[in-house]
């Protein structure tokens, strides 16, 4: 089975600080880190290697990108691919991959984040799936794939398990990652010994249309103030607040 | 100038440490290791008259004038720093604040209990550690009766205490009231553990709704700040006492270690970088009782020795912080080992940096005191 | 000059903070009450090629270098001390000496297993009389047919509670002494299932006032067999080897030193900028915003040094007397910062529920071990003064 992992690279969190007073976000150090959805992807691809499953790793950016993607390689993928753009919006990114999806040839699997840290918006995998024409299974929690196709299970008002048969685009819920951490040595040899593979847009088969965007950010804004309440100790320091608010009788 | 001791002074020293290296020496590590104040030494110290030390005599106390007292803690601080805190918060934050400020009502009431019994002081709060305005602990008055509400942390003796001081809000102002910790509506919480003096029992104290009649205010309603302020300053001068003994004990134990431990085939002691820690601390340890006694002698004057009691306790700490820090280096990686006292010394001394104040506040009470004249606001 | 840390070095201080946050964290308030080292943690760091960093991938190792381990040690000591000091111990100094004295076949032998953590090492040089006069030891290595027989006893050993391979320095000739009487030897001392090897006993616990979860022990040898092959460097100059070893663990010791004092001034950064008294944050008072600035000066110039100096180790040139003050300074401006930070937290700083107040009792002994900081300052002074022709003793 050939699976590919679609990785994203986001800012660290913990390089920003956010003043709400001054509705500001501060980049106090610009890092970038492997977006936790996409560990997660890459974690779901692993256990699929198990059964024989190839995996490859894909991400669009610019040429940081690759720190994402030699990751992805010690993360367990057996071939990496960069995407060189500088991206756009989730319609341009999905029409790049389902590019690039061809250009691979006999993909079976897509397995991407279902939200990233910075836009949480959630898009790529459905509009991938609609690019390439192939059903999807969105948020999943499991996946497991077999002869027949994969299984997954999907959190929806409780867990619901979902079949498909291949090819199929699936994503995963950033809290499935269980910790299965890069491995040192083979990151060693994602930047010593093997390749990422650099495509330019001019060798996918894209139309102009298809590297269009699809929206414009208009601004930021934050969301209204949530009114905090008091911080307390224990259960005793609780009861006793509420008997001195006259919540509950003394 | 007459730097000597009374003869009565000398007395009561000696006194203090035979007391100090026949009783206290031998329960120290077991204080420490069990994290259970001593009680059966504490026992021993009432039948000396140590739980009411400065207490006058017409109410049964030792009535040790204030440098005797900080003969005692700096003794009884040699052998064990947790018995000497214990004894310093009792007596200078609890007897010597009741002595001061109490009626005589008040005193015939609760200074005999506290010559048995421990004393606490319950001032911080969460959010009021160096900033006091800040406490939230309420006294609603209803007629002849306050409603106390809320929480108080790091209560040194509080498990073990009979007495309690409390600082509240009123609507007069912050407020000192004397409360029984077995009276209903006061439970004692969470005890701390701590990196050091861990034989002193300190726990959170919560208020649900606990009564206490105004025959058992101190003072008048809005005192209470200068209360606490007084009291802390007994305690500073306390602390600086028992500071000097810690730093002394220190040394006791390096000194011994030194000559003891052979190394390149000499003692190390005679090694001139170990030498040079043993000078530093001869000079801090003797600047620092020459701070005490100077407070101690303001204080038995009836003088103001709020800033000199401040002055010795910033200075004690600063002190104790570094002999137990030379001396456990001098002990190599033997300081570093539970069987041997100094890494003991080196943790209770740490407490030094926050108990009756933390440097930082000290140092801006001083700079007040250096432009007061001035018309500057010198703020923290 | 070029500062920057190559790619694949930021990319491994990447994967050790993600798994020094994940999963040494979490485990070490445990390890700390219980004074049990975290041997889940242990596993898992081994399995990602953490416990043989510096090594060649030829024996097994990541491959990384001396960079690449102070990398690892500073993420480590950013979160546990007594995590970092297990795997100091393990790789930097007790794996160190067989690196560095022994033979093709020695390190063939001992070094995979101890860089994929099957085998945890030690380094055994401490004695009751010998302590910073290294020479002094007695441990006596008495040569029969072709093996030597070890009897004594060493104390102070970190990982001697559940190490099986060490790296010993033994006395094989009494009349010369340590200097060209002393061998250095790669012994087993526990076998597959953990036991001890015979004539090995596992002496008494120490309990010391932090670092709980870095198991330290005593240990004994009584008739111990250890085969002549074994013998790292040459025979009577295992001085060398051990001092050599000492040498180049200073600096990896420094980059752990310099994580913890970077830890103390996040610390007090996240305290500062939250904590409240006299109508404001603790950052706005000057006292604690010169605290801040002093701190950060300090381990600004800490990471310099460490970095250059992990440097200077790769591209091997001299780095004796910087490795030394990597050591001196990193554990002095560890143990300020850690103060530092213990006292901006107040008395909470002194409850042993918060996570600095164990950082204040685990980093003491960094001033102490690994050649106390009196030591130090002798040895740099030392180079120095050999410079102007001048030969110093301790």
């Amino acid at each position: 089975m050939k699976v590919l992992v679609c990785v994203k690279q986001v800012l660290d969190p913990h390089g920003m600080t956010v003043n709400r007073k001054a509705e500001k976000v501060f980049i106090n150090r610009e890092e970038y880190i492997l977006d936790p959805a996409s560990k997660a992807a890459l974690e779901a691809a692993s256990h699929l290697k198990q059964g024989g499953a190839e995996v490859m790793a894909i991400s669009v950016g610019p040429e940081r990108v690759e720190d994402a993607l030699r990751e992805a390689l010690a993360r367990g993928a057996d071939r990496a691919i960069w995407i060189r753009s500088e991206g756009g919006d989730a319609l341009v990114v999905a029409n790049l991959i389902a590019a690039a999806v061809h250009k691979i040839g006999a993909v079976d699997l897509i397995i991407a984040g279902h939200q990233a840290l910075d836009t949480g918006a959630g898009e790529l995998a459905p509009r991938l799936a609609e690019a390439l024409d192939w059903p999807q299974i969105l948020g999943a929690v499991k996946l497991d794939a077999g002869e027949q196709g994969v299984t997954a299970i999907v959190q929806q008002a409780g867990f619901v398990q979902v079949k498909a048969s291949t090819p199929v685009v699936v994503s995963m819920l950033a809290e499935t990652y269980r910790g299965s951490y890069a491995n040192g040595w083979r990151l060693m040899d994602a930047y010593k010994k093997w390749n990422v593979e650099a495509w330019s847009t001019s060798e996918l088969e894209l139309g102009e249309d298809d590297l269009r965007p699809l929206t414009a950010k208009k601004e930021d804004a934050f969301p209204p103030e949530r009114q905090l309440g008091t911080p307390v100790r224990d259960v005793k320091e609780l009861v006793m607040m509420l008997k001195r608010e006259k919540v509950i009788a003394s | 100038m007459d730097f000597s001791l009374t003869e009565e002074q000398a007395m009561f020293r000696d006194l203090f440490r035979d007391f100090a290296q026949k009783e206290v020496a031998k329960v120290a590590k077991h204080t420490d290791e069990a994290e259970e104040p001593p009680v059966a030494l504490l026992k021993k110290a009432v039948a000396q008259g140590f739980l009411a030390a400065t207490v006058p005599e017409d109410f049964g106390g030792a009535a040790l004038d204030p440098l005797s007292y900080c003969l005692l803690l700096e003794e009884i601080a040699k052998e064990c720093m947790s018995t000497a805190v214990t004894l310093a918060v009792h007596n200078s934050l609890v007897n010597a604040t009741l002595v001061k400020y109490g009626t005589d009502a008040q005193k015939e009431k609760w200074l005999p209990l506290l010559a048995e019994n421990l004393g606490a002081f319950a001032a911080t709060e969460p959010d009021a550690g160096s900033d006091t305005s800040r406490i939230a602990t309420r006294a609603k008055r209803s007629g002849g009766t306050y409603s106390l509400s809320g929480v108080k942390v790091w209560v040194s003796n509080a498990a073990l205490a009979k007495v309690l001081l409390v600082l509240a809000q009123t609507e007069g102002g912050p407020t000192m009231f004397i409360v029984d910790p077995a009276a209903p509506g006061v439970k004692i919480g969470h005890r701390e553990p701590t990196t050091g003096l861990r034989g002193v029992a300190t726990n959170t104290v919560y208020f649900d709704f606990a009564e206490v009649t105004e025959t058992d205010r101190l003072g008048d309603e809005g005192a209470g700040m200068s209360i606490a302020q007084a009291a802390n300053t007994q305690l500073q001068l306390a602390l600086a006492a028992a500071a000097l003994g810690l730093a002394e004990g220190a040394v006791a134990l390096g000194r011994a270690f030194a000559i003891e431990r052979k190394q390149f085939g000499v003692s190390i002691a005679t090694k001139q970088a170990l030498g040079n820690y043993f000078a530093d601390c001869e000079i801090e340890g003797e600047a620092l009782r020459h701070l005490i006694e100077y407070a101690a002698w303001l204080a038995s004057e009836g003088k103001d020795y709020a800033l000199a009691a401040l002055k010795a306790k910033m200075f004690g700490a600063k002190t104790a912080r570094a002999a137990a820090n030379l001396m456990l280096q001098t002990h190599g990686g033997y300081g570093f080992s539970d069987e041997y006292a100094i890494s003991r010394l080196y943790r209770d001394a740490k407490a030094l940096d926050f108990l009756g104040g933390t440097p930082q506040i000290g140092r801006v009470v001083i700079a007040q005191q250096v432009f007061a004249d001035s018309g500057l606001a010198i703020k923290p | 000059m070029d500062f920057e840390l190559s790619r694949e070095h930021q990319a491994l201080r990447r994967l050790i903070r993600e798994f020094a946050e994940e999963e040494v964290r979490p485990a070490t308030r445990q390890a700390d009450r219980s004074s049990q080292p975290p041997l889940k943690v242990l596993k898992k760091a081994a399995e990602i090629g953490l416990l043989g960093v510096p090594f060649p991938r030829e024996y097994g190792g990541m491959g990384a270098g001396e960079t690449g381990y102070c990398i690892l040690m500073e993420e480590l000591g950013r979160v546990d001390t007594s995590f970092a000091t297990i795997i100091g111990a393990h790789i930097g100094i007790g794996t160190m000496a067989i690196y560095l004295g022994g033979s093709k076949h020695l390190r063939e032998k001992y070094l995979p297993d101890l860089c994929s953590g099957k085998k945890i090492a030690a380094f055994a040089l401490t004695e009751p009389q010998a302590g910073s006069d290294a020479a002094s030891i007695k441990l006596r290595a008495t040569k029969e047919g072709d093996s030597y027989i070890l009897d004594g006893s060493k104390m102070w050993i970190t990982n001697g509670p559940m190490a099986s391979t060490m790296s010993i320095l033994a006395v094989t000739d009494p009349a010369l002494g340590a200097r060209g009487g002393a061998t250095a030897f790669v012994i087993e001392t526990r076998d597959e299932n953990g036991q001890a090897t015979e004539g090995f006993t596992p002496g008494k616990y120490e309990h010391k006032m932090g670092l709980h979860g870095s198991p330290t022990a005593a240990i004994a040898f009584d008739n111990f067999r250890v085969p002549q092959e074994n013998i790292l460097g040459q025979t009577g100059l295992g001085f060398v080897v051990f001092m050599q070893t000492l040498d180049i663990g200073r600096v990896s010791l420094g980059a752990a030193t310099l994580g913890g004092a970077q830890a103390s001034l996040q610390q007090v950064l996240e305290w500062a900028a939250m904590r409240e008294q006299f109508g404001k944050p603790l950052a706005q008072m000057q006292s604690i915003q010169f605290m801040i600035a002093d701190m950060a000066a300090e381990i600004e110039a800490l990471r310099s040094l460490v970095y250059r100096t992990a440097w200077l180790v790769d591209n091997q040139k001299p780095f004796i007397k910087e490795a030394g003050m990597c050591k001196l300074l990193g554990s002095e401006i560890a143990s300020r910062c850690v103060d530092r930070a213990v006292q901006v937290l107040g008395a909470l700083g002194y409850s042993r529920d918060v996570h600095m107040e164990r950082g204040y009792r685990d980093s003491r002994i960094a001033e102490i071990f690994e050649g106390t900081n009196e030591i130090q300052r002798i040895l740099i002074a030392e180079q120095l003064l050999r410079e102007v022709g001048v030969r110093i003793r301790p």
